[in-house]
């Protein structure tokens, strides 16, 4: 048996793999994924957390944190092709007009 | 669940779903009127009489429930108290006023009107929900909600790269920040086994501290600090405020701004209220707060656009009300409130005459925009000097009240520092602010300008807010006193 | 079990990697699938067999391919830059490494000593009634909220990718009929 500590220091790695992707690629789809990941990190923890406290509430609340994050993808997925619809760029370098 | 719980919780929420009704009628509302022709102005002026009376029905079922025992329903989800109360009065009241100031704008850049005010009524339902929750599965869950509402009316200019730049940073960045909020959630979660926020303030008066608490609290700070875009977590406000459509900007700075301060005042002064952890968060509240005073300030006086210097005095002015969280007494979270209604009303009138001096394709912000509106358009000056004073802070506008309240909270809890830097840094803001007076007033006009017309709504609008300004000015003790009254359970003997 | 706990961590941790650090978009894509379909793994070895089934429904299956018809439809041909080492980005990646060793050294400090949780769990913890049995009575609030969340989001999606209204004139063109082609072609010039 793993000890449940196990799984939150992985699920603390993936966060921060997530939280380094967001912050450091230029691609904003990869941007989005990275934001997947550490969406992905944090049920993680629920559900081992659940297990250690053998509480269903944590797989509920992962439930809906699923359909949150499929909404925000839906909803950056949107913004993204309406810039690259306006721009024919998804680099967000090139989304910087308002640096003074 | 029974019954019996079902209807409790269900009246329990009525102005809430009095919104999400008004929201989901205003959505389907153009759809059958013509769209052509008469019909759609018609289907305009329908959109927006719907979400008025909608919200007049929110704010008097808001106002049954004032005075009513603390209770909480739905299994502990959501909890009626008189800090819920005063929040949902409070949104509603963004709510509207928003309304009133879009409509000019949504005929003037051409936006429909359906969808856009079912925004604006689906993200007050959000904000209603975090005044509201009293659990942080559900606060995180509320504030998903007038995230999501709010991405999207950022962007809504869809042909304007500044405004898709302002919606994709916003997102980016919220999410981010979610993502920060959530971890801190299911650290807590594992900590003590439930995500309910009275059951946390009870346990954390019992155990006292530890690792795993401290660390979801961090978390949690992170959270909400990118909210409330306090510094260092701020980088985003100016770009996203400035690139958003301006009407979309004013209930920026005033509805995600508020749900942000109510989630803070529930999930710190209310969940870790306790000493144990207070000792822990309050010191650094207290740089934050610092560093937001001076940083939104000075910033704010450098810049070329008026939409841009009012987004960094939104920063500071966030600063200002975290110095009431500092204080972590009755009279500092009163005085959050009363700022925060008090700054509902200057930022949502100085961006209302930003819209309007703006023009079409909401361009023109920058400074010599304002040169010689003293002579063109006198009243729209003398509400503009109006705001920009109270703003600075100037008695007796509601914008020296609410410092006021502010800072003698802080210093009543020993913080006088903190008071010190906000006197100080408020006299700074003097700077930027009067720029824009001594360009109205003392410049030359642009002579080939069109003249400007204000639209009646817009005039509704400024007035509201101008009377707010000053009404609260003037008389501040009965929005304070109500106010003191609403938190006042939080801090019990 | 600690073969398979090794292997479908170390999977998923290393694909999560190669999510970040892919130059082709298509490929992180993939990388990102394959992550999930690990991270599922992992909700089983946690008894947590409904949220694992749900994570590769919606996840792998209705996010992964949302995200596929995305990269199709963005057709970038200039190739992307890795990354982009300003100083921004520097302070920003170092400030993440170091909440990240803070996250992982606080967890390790809260658990030291810590007993593993017996092999069989007392009450059946991911099934189906468990989960349907909380979901509709203690988070029955949460759960409308989250609707609400999704009707938001599939507004939103709408009114932001939607054609403009120049797109929505352009139909009553084509509907009045192509020209008779015979007529043309005698016009043409031989």
């Amino acid at each position: 048996m793993i000890p449940v500590p196990y799984y939150l220091v992985i699920s603390a790695v993936l966060f921060i793999t997530g939280a380094i992707g967001v912050l450091m690629r230029r691609n904003a789809l990869i941007m989005l994924m990275s934001l997947e990941l550490m969406l992905n990190a944090v049920n993680l923890s629920f559900v081992a957390y659940a297990r250690m406290l053998n509480d269903t509430g944590g797989h509920v609340i992962v439930f809906l944190n699923i359909a949150v994050a499929a909404a925000e993808a839906v909803v950056g997925l949107a913004i993204l092709l309406t810039i690259f619809r306006n721009r024919e760029t998804v680099n967000i370098d090139h989304l910087n007009l308002m640096r003074h | 669940m029974e019954a019996a719980a079902l209807l409790e919780g269900t009246a329990a929420l009525l102005p809430h779903i009095t919104v999400l009704v008004t929201g989901l009628v205003v959505l389907v509302l153009d759809l059958f009127l013509p769209p052509r022709g008469l019909g759609q102005a018609g289907s305009r002026w329908a959109t927006e009489a719907v979400s008025l009376v909608g919200l007049a029905l929110a704010f008097a079922c808001a106002l049954a429930q004032a005075g009513d025992e603390p209770r909480a329903v739905f299994m502990g989800m959501a909890v009626v108290d008189g800090l819920g109360t005063f929040f949902n009065a409070v949104f509603v009241l963004i709510a509207a006023l928003t309304v009133l100031l879009s409509a000019h704008y949504v005929r003037r850049e051409d936006i429909r009107p359906g969808e856009y005010y079912a925004l604006i009524l689906f993200a007050t339902l959000g904000f209603m929900f975090v005044g509201s929750s009293s659990d942080l599965v559900m606060m995180f869950l509320a504030i998903e909600t007038f995230s999501m509402a709010t991405y999207i009316l950022a962007g809504l200019l869809r042909d304007t790269p500044r405004s898709l730049e302002s919606a994709f940073k916003y997102f980016m960045l919220g999410s981010f920040s979610s993502a920060f909020f959530l971890y801190g959630i299911a650290t807590l979660y594992g900590a003590l086994g439930t995500t309910n926020l009275l059951a946390l303030s009870q346990a954390m008066s019992a155990e006292g501290t530890s690792p795993l608490l401290l660390m979801g609290m961090g978390l949690l700070i992170v959270g909400l600090g990118f909210k409330v875009a306090v510094v260092p977590f701020h980088m985003w406000a100016p770009d996203v405020y400035e690139g958003a459509p301006t009407a979309v900007t004013a209930f920026m700075t005033a509805g995600p701004k508020a749900a942000a301060f109510a989630a803070l005042l529930r999930v710190f002064a209310q969940g870790f209220g306790a000493p144990a952890f207070s000792e822990e968060w309050v010191p650094i509240f207290a740089v934050l707060a610092a560093l937001t005073m001076l940083l939104g300030n000075i910033v704010a006086i450098v810049q070329q656009s008026v939409k841009r210097m009012l987004a960094y005095s939104s920063i500071a002015h966030a600063g200002y009300a975290f110095v009431a969280l500092v204080a972590h007494n009755a009279a500092g979270a009163g005085s959050i409130l009363y700022y925060l209604v008090a700054y509902t009303f200057m930022s949502l009138g100085a961006f209302t005459v930003l819209m309007i001096v703006a023009r079409r394709d909401d361009q023109r912000h920058v400074f010599d925009d304002y040169a010689g509106l003293g002579a063109t358009n006198p009243a729209l000056a003398a509400i503009m000097s109006l705001f920009m004073f109270a703003l600075a802070g100037f008695p007796p506008t509601a914008g020296f009240a609410g410092k006021f309240y502010v800072f003698s909270a802080a210093a009543q809890s020993g913080y006088y520092v903190l008071a010190l830097i906000g006197v100080l840094t408020s006299v700074i803001s003097v700077v930027y602010y009067a720029r824009v007076v001594i360009l109205m007033y003392m410049h030359e006009p642009d002579a080939e300008a069109p003249r400007i017309r204000l639209a009646p709504t817009s005039v509704a609008a400024l007035s509201v807010t101008a009377f707010g300004v000053l009404y609260l000015g003037i008389f501040p003790g009965g929005v304070m006193q109500l106010a003191a009254r609403s938190v006042a359970f939080l801090f019990p003997g | 079990m600690v073969f398979f706990f090794l292997l479908f961590t170390i999977a998923g941790l290393a694909s999560a990697v190669m999510v970040v650090t892919r130059k082709n978009v298509m490929h992180a894509a993939l990388f990102l699938l394959l992550t999930f379909a690990c991270v599922g793994a992992t909700y089983v070895m946690l008894r947590a067999e409904l949220l694992a089934a749900v994570q590769v429904l919606v996840y792998a299956g209705a996010v992964m391919v949302l995200f596929l018809f995305a990269i199709l439809l963005v057709n970038m041909p200039e190739a992307v830059r890795l990354r982009q080492w300003t100083r921004q980005t520097a302070v920003a990646v170092v400030l993440a490494g170091l909440t990240g060793l803070w996250l992982i050294i606080a967890t390790v400090r809260a658990f030291t000593g810590f007993a593993a949780p017996p092999e069989a769990a007392t009450q059946p913890l991911g099934t189906p009634r468990a989960i349907g049995e909380a979901l509709f009575s203690d988070y029955v609030l949460p759960f409308e909220i989250a609707s609400l969340i999704l009707l938001a989001a599939m507004v939103g999606a709408i009114v932001l990718a939607r054609e403009t209204a120049r797109e929505e004139e352009r139909p009553t063109e084509a509907l009045s009929g192509p020209p008779q082609p015979d007529a043309q072609e005698d016009q043409q010039p031989v």
